[in-house]
C-alpha cells in the first residue's frame, strides 16, 4: 500500500509542472509542522521518586496533497501524512498514512456530490460536532495549540464531523410562493463489520430547507444511525432515527433585526432481534427569539428548551473530549503511579484525548468542567431558559458576549428530586490598538469568566448535590515588532462540591451512580511569543506553568513546567 | 402567504406538543437503595403462629426496610428436618413475595409439626427468630400413584423381586420419609441380572381403565421422590409406561406403544430428591401402536430398580409418586 502511495505521489509531483502548463489541473498543497514539548514534572504532596521529572516529546510531520482537476466539474484530492515522532530515527517511529481522500464535483451543473472523506453537519439536535468542554471560556493563545488539534482531528470545519461516505446536494428555485428548496443528503460508515459479531454501522441523513422568502425559512431534518444486516452473522440491528423540524422567521428593518427560530423533533432508539433492548423514544424542542439593534451592534437572545431524558441523537450528543482516555504525557504519575486525570494543559495540547468518531452511547464527562450541558445543546434531560447578550463595537474596539442559563432536569436520577443548573459566562475582547490612533500594530486583550452551580435539594443527605465550578481566563496578544507577537495568559479553574456520575449500559439506561467529589484548583500561566513569517507560516515559543491541586482529594497534586515550540506552515 | 405562515407554525407546534408523551419515571436505581444506611421501617413479623395448609391457609411474613435489601427466610421443620427457603431483594416483605403455603425447598415434606423461622438481612447483622406450627400439611394437586402411607403395598399393585441376597423391597417407616411416615425400600444384591426388583402400578388399581391424565404429553409430568443412600452409586431406576392405544383394556407390545425413562442414582445427591420429568421427554421402548405419546392412555406404570450384577449390593427408596399437570410438582 505504501509503495503504491509513494508511486502516486511521485507521479503527481512529476505531473505538477505539466499540469500547471495545462491550466493548473494538477497541483500540490499541504502542511508541515514541528512540535516540541519539554516538560518538567514535580509532585506537590510529597517527594515523587517514581515519576521521571523530565519528559521531552514532539513530532515532525508533513501533509502532502495531490489536487487533481481533470475537468471543470470534477475535483480529486488525496493527502498523505509522513510523521516522525520525537526520538524516531532511521525509519523507527516514522508513520506514513493516508490522511484524507475525496472526489467531488457537479453533475449537470445541478447536483453537487462528494465521495470519500466528507465533513458534515446538520443541526444542533441531529448532527453537529459540539465544542469541547470550556472551549468558549478558555481562549486559545492566538490559536497556537488549537490550530494543531483542530487541524489534526478535522475539527476546523464549522462544527462538522469528519465522515467517510458520500454526500449530495442540490437546490430548486421557484418564481412564487416559495423562493427556494434546498436538498442535501449523505451516508457514511461509522463502524466496519468484523464479519461475525458486528455489522456495518451506517449513518444516513439529510435535510430539506425551504426558503419561503427573506422572512421565513423552514427545515426538515432526518438522520439515522443503523446497522446494516447481513454484513455479519449478528442478527441484532441498532436503529436510532432522529427527525426534526426547524424554522426561522426574520424581520429586518433599518435599525432592527428581529428573529424567531426553533427546532423540535424526536428520536427513537431500538435494537431489533435483541430481546433485552428497550424501545425508547423521546422528544425535544428548542425555541428562541433574538433582537438586534444594529447601530449599537447589540443583540439579545432568549431560548427555552426541553430535551427529553430519552432523546438520543448520536450525531449531536457525541462528545469531543473522552474522559475515559489517559493523557499521553505523564499518563501515570506519583509514587503510586496513578492514572493522571485529564487537565487543562492536556485539553490544550493533547489530540489523543479527543474523539473522531460518533458514539451511540453517552460518553463520560467530568462535571468539574461543565455539568449543565455536557452533550451540547442536545444534552438529554434538560429544560430551561438560556439568555445571551452580545455587543460589538462598530469600530471593532471591543466585543462583549454574556450568557446565562437556568436549567433543570426533567426527571430525577435515582430520586424524584431534580437537579438545577445555573451558569453564567462572559467574554470580553479588547482591541487596544483601535483606541490608539498612532499605533499600527495589534494589541489584543481577552478575558472570560465562567461560573456554574449544580444543586439538588433533598431531605436525605446522600441525595443532595452541590457542585460549584468557576473558571477565568485573561490573555494578551501584543505585536511588539512587525509580525512578532508577545503572548501572555493566565487561566484558572476551581471546582468544589459533590455530584453523582451516571453509569449507563449499552442501551443508554442508567444502571448505577458513582459519587463524585470535587475539590480541585487548576492554574495555567503562559508566556511566549509568536512570529508570523507569512499568513500561512508561524513559529511559536510558549513557556507554561501548570499546576493541579487536589487539597482534600486522594489524588496527588502536581505541577508541570513546559516549554513548547510549534512551527506551522501551510502551502 | 406571510399571514398564514406564523399561524401554521403555531398550530404545528401545538400539535407537536399535544402528540408527545413522555415517561416521567426516575432514571436509574434509587439513590436510597445504593447509598442509604439500612434500617427497618417495620419490624419482621409473622401473620399467624399456626396454619392449616390443607385448608388453604398461608403464613405471610412482613417487614419494611428503608431501602432495597437482600433478605432470606428459612423455615425448618423441627421434626422432619424439612426446609423452606424464601428469599428476595426488595424493600418490603409482604404477601406477594414472602408468603408460605406449606411447600418445601429441601425434602422431606413438612409434617404436622412445629417449625423454626429464621430471618436474615444481608445489610443487617441482626438475626431474627420465630416459630410457627403446621396443623394441616399442604395438599398437592395431581394424580397420586403411591405414597405408601398405609404402611404396606396395595394388593392391586404387582411386582417382582429377584431371589438375591439381602433383598428388602418393603414399605418402611421413618420420620424422615420424603412424605408422611412411610416409603418403599428397594434393595438387594443380584449377581446374575441387572434387575433387582420392580413394582407395577396398573390403572385398574385406582378404579380406572387408563390413568386420568391430560392427552397433551407436554402438560403431564411424572414426579417421584427418590432417596439415594450414602455410598450407593450403582443403582438406577427405569420407569416404564404401557399405553393402551387400541383401547382393548390390555397392553400388547406388538401393536401398542411403550415408553420409559431411566435415572441413575449417581445423578442424584445423597438424601431425598424430587425428580420431575415431562411425559413428552419419555423415550421409546417399543412403538408399535399410534406412535404418539398419550398420557391419557397409560394402562400401567412400572418402576424397575436395577444395578450392574457385578457391582454388588444396591439400594434406593421411593416415595410420593404422583402425576401433575401443567407444571412439575411444587412440593
Amino acid at each position: 500500500m505504501k509503495k503504491i502511495l509513494v508511486i502516486l505521489i511521485t507521479i503527481a509531483l512529476t505531473q505538477t509542472s505539466f499540469g500547471q502548463s495545462q491550466g493548473k489541473r494538477i497541483w500540490l498543497s499541504g502542511a508541515a509542522r514541528n512540535v516540541l514539548f519539554f516538560d518538567q514534572y514535580e509532585g506537590l504532596n510529597q517527594a515523587d521518586t517514581m515519576t521521571s521529572p523530565r519528559l521531552n516529546s514532539g513530532h515532525t510531520m508533513v501533509d502532502l496533497a495531490a489536487n487533481i482537476q481533470p475537468n471543470s466539474s470534477t475535483f480529486i484530492h488525496g493527502m498523505v501524512r509522513i510523521r516522525n515522532d520525537y526520538g524516531g530515527f532511521w525509519g523507527a517511529g516514522v508513520t506514513f498514512d493516508v490522511r484524507q481522500m475525496y472526489l467531488k464535483g457537479i453533475i449537470a451543473n445541478t447536483v453537487r456530490y462528494q465521495i470519500g472523506d466528507i465533513n458534515y453537519k446538520l443541526t444542533p439536535y441531529t448532527l453537529i460536532n459540539p465544542k469541547h468542554d470550556l472551549e468558549d471560556i478558555f481562549l486559545d493563545y492566538s490559536n497556537v495549540f488549537t490550530e494543531v488539534i483542530d487541524y489534526d482531528l478535522f475539527y476546523n470545519f464549522n462544527n462538522a464531523w469528519r465522515q467517510q461516505g458520500a454526500a449530495v446536494d442540490f437546490g430548486l428555485e421557484f418564481s412564487q410562493y416559495v423562493s427556494e428548496l434546498k436538498f442535501n443528503g449523505f451516508i457514511s460508515r461509522q463502524n466496519p463489520s468484523n464479519f461475525t459479531t458486528t455489522n456495518d454501522r451506517l449513518l444516513a441523513g439529510g435535510n430539506i430547507t425551504m426558503v419561503q422568502s427573506k422572512y421565513a425559512e423552514f427545515g426538515l431534518n432526518y438522520i439515522n444511525m443503523f446497522d446494516l444486516l447481513g454484513t455479519a452473522d449478528d442478527s441484532m440491528q441498532l436503529q436510532n432515527p432522529v427527525i426534526t423540524g426547524s424554522f426561522n422567521f426574520k424581520m429586518d428593518e433599518d435599525d432592527y433585526l428581529a428573529e424567531l427560530f426553533g427546532e423540535l423533533g424526536n428520536s427513537k432508539t431500538l435494537v431489533n432481534n435483541d430481546t433485552l433492548a428497550p424501545e425508547i423514544s423521546d422528544y425535544f424542542y428548542d425555541l428562541g427569539a433574538k433582537g438586534t439593534y444594529k447601530p449599537m451592534g447589540a443583540s439579545v437572545q432568549v431560548n427555552y428548551k426541553n430535551v427529553g431524558p430519552k432523546f438520543f441523537s448520536p450525531g449531536a450528543q457525541t462528545r469531543r473530549l473522552d474522559y475515559n482516555r489517559v493523557p499521553l504525557g505523564y499518563g501515570r504519575y506519583g509514587n503510586l503511579q496513578s492514572t493522571r486525570a485529564i487537565g487543562l494543559m492536556d485539553m490544550l495540547r493533547d489530540a489523543s484525548i479527543y474523539n473522531t468518531s460518533l458514539s451511540t452511547g453517552l460518553g463520560a464527562f467530568n462535571p468539574s468542567y461543565g455539568n449543565a450541558t455536557p452533550y451540547g445543546d442536545a444534552t438529554p434531560n434538560r429544560r430551561g431558559v438560556v439568555v445571551k447578550v452580545a455587543q460589538q463595537d462598530e469600530k471593532e474596539r471591543w466585543n462583549v458576549d454574556l450568557e446565562t442559563g437556568s436549567l433543570s432536569e426533567i426527571v430525577g436520577q435515582g430520586t424524584a428530586n431534580l437537579r438545577s443548573f445555573n451558569y453564567f459566562n462572559a467574554r470580553v475582547g479588547l482591541n487596544v490598538d483601535k483606541f490608539l490612533s498612532n499605533w499600527k500594530k495589534s494589541i489584543n486583550i481577552n478575558g472570560s469568566f465562567w461560573s456554574e452551580q449544580t444543586t439538588r435539594n433533598s431531605n436525605l443527605e446522600f441525595e443532595k448535590v452541590n457542585l460549584s465550578n468557576m473558571a477565568m481566563d485573561v490573555n494578551l496578544d501584543f505585536e511588539f515588532i512587525e509580525n512578532g507577537f508577545l503572548l501572555a495568559g493566565y487561566r484558572m479553574l476551581t471546582s468544589e462540591g459533590n455530584e453523582y456520575t451516571s453509569i449507563r449500559n449499552n442501551y443508554n439506561e442508567v444502571t448505577f451512580f458513582t459519587p463524585f467529589v470535587s475539590d480541585v484548583n487548576e492554574t495555567l500561566l503562559m508566556l511566549g511569543g509568536r512570529f508570523e513569517f507569512s499568513e500561512k507560516s508561524t513559529l511559536s515559543l510558549i513557556w507554561s506553568d501548570y499546576q493541579s491541586d487536589y487539597p482534600t482529594d486522594l489524588r496527588e497534586s502536581y505541577r508541570m513546567n513546559s516549554m513548547s515550540i510549534i512551527f506551522n506552515m501551510k502551502f | 402567504m406571510k399571514k398564514i405562515i406564523i399561524p401554521f407554525t403555531l398550530i404545528a407546534l401545538t400539535l407537536f406538543g399535544i402528540s408527545c408523551e413522555r415517561d416521567t419515571l426516575d432514571e436509574g436505581p434509587q439513590l436510597v437503595d445504593l447509598f442509604a444506611d439500612f434500617t427497618f421501617v417495620e419490624g419482621f413479623s409473622v401473620s399467624q403462629k399456626s396454619a392449616d395448609f390443607a385448608a388453604g391457609e398461608d403464613i405471610v411474613f412482613n417487614a419494611k426496610f428503608n431501602k432495597l435489601a437482600s433478605w432470606k427466610i428459612t423455615i425448618t421443620g423441627l421434626t422432619s428436618g424439612s426446609e423452606k427457603v424464601i428469599e428476595g431483594v426488595t424493600n418490603e416483605l409482604n404477601s406477594s413475595n414472602a408468603k408460605w403455603g406449606g411447600s418445601t425447598t429441601k425434602l422431606p415434606l413438612f409434617k404436622l409439626e412445629d417449625c423454626a423461622v429464621d430471618f436474615w438481612v444481608l445489610e443487617d447483622s441482626t438475626h431474627y427468630y420465630d416459630t410457627v406450627s403446621i396443623t394441616g400439611t399442604k395438599v398437592n394437586d395431581g394424580f397420586l400413584i403411591a405414597d405408601f402411607e398405609s404402611g404396606q403395598l396395595d394388593p392391586n399393585w404387582t411386582g417382582f423381586v429377584q431371589s438375591g441376597a439381602n433383598m428388602s423391597f418393603v414399605v418402611s417407616s421413618d420420620t424422615t420419609a420424603a412424605q408422611g411416615d412411610f416409603y418403599y425400600d428397594m434393595g438387594g444384591a443380584v449377581g446374575w441380572d441387572y434387575l433387582i426388583g420392580l413394582i407395577d402400578f396398573p390403572a385398574s388399581a385406582y378404579g380406572v381403565t387408563t390413568y386420568p391424565l391430560s392427552d397433551n404429553a407436554d402438560n403431564v409430568y411424572f414426579n417421584a421422590m427418590i432417596y439415594n443412600p450414602v455410598g450407593i452409586t450403582n443403582g438406577f431406576f427405569v420407569v416404564q409406561f404401557q399405553e393402551d392405544d387400541n383401547g382393548d383394556g390390555k397392553f400388547t407390545a406388538s401393536n401398542e406403544d411403550g415408553y420409559q425413562f431411566e435415572i441413575g442414582t449417581t445423578e442424584l445427591k445423597p438424601g431425598w430428591q424430587l425428580i420431575s420429568v415431562p411425559y413428552s421427554t419419555m423415550v421409546v421402548e417399543n412403538q408399535n401402536g399410534n406412535k404418539t405419546l398419550n398420557p391419557d392412555k397409560i394402562l400401567q406404570m412400572s418402576v424397575l430398580f436395577l444395578a450392574d450384577p457385578t457391582s454388588g449390593y444396591s439400594q434406593a427408596y421411593l416415595d410420593y409418586v404422583i402425576f401433575t399437570e401443567n407444571r412439575p410438582l411444587n412440593p
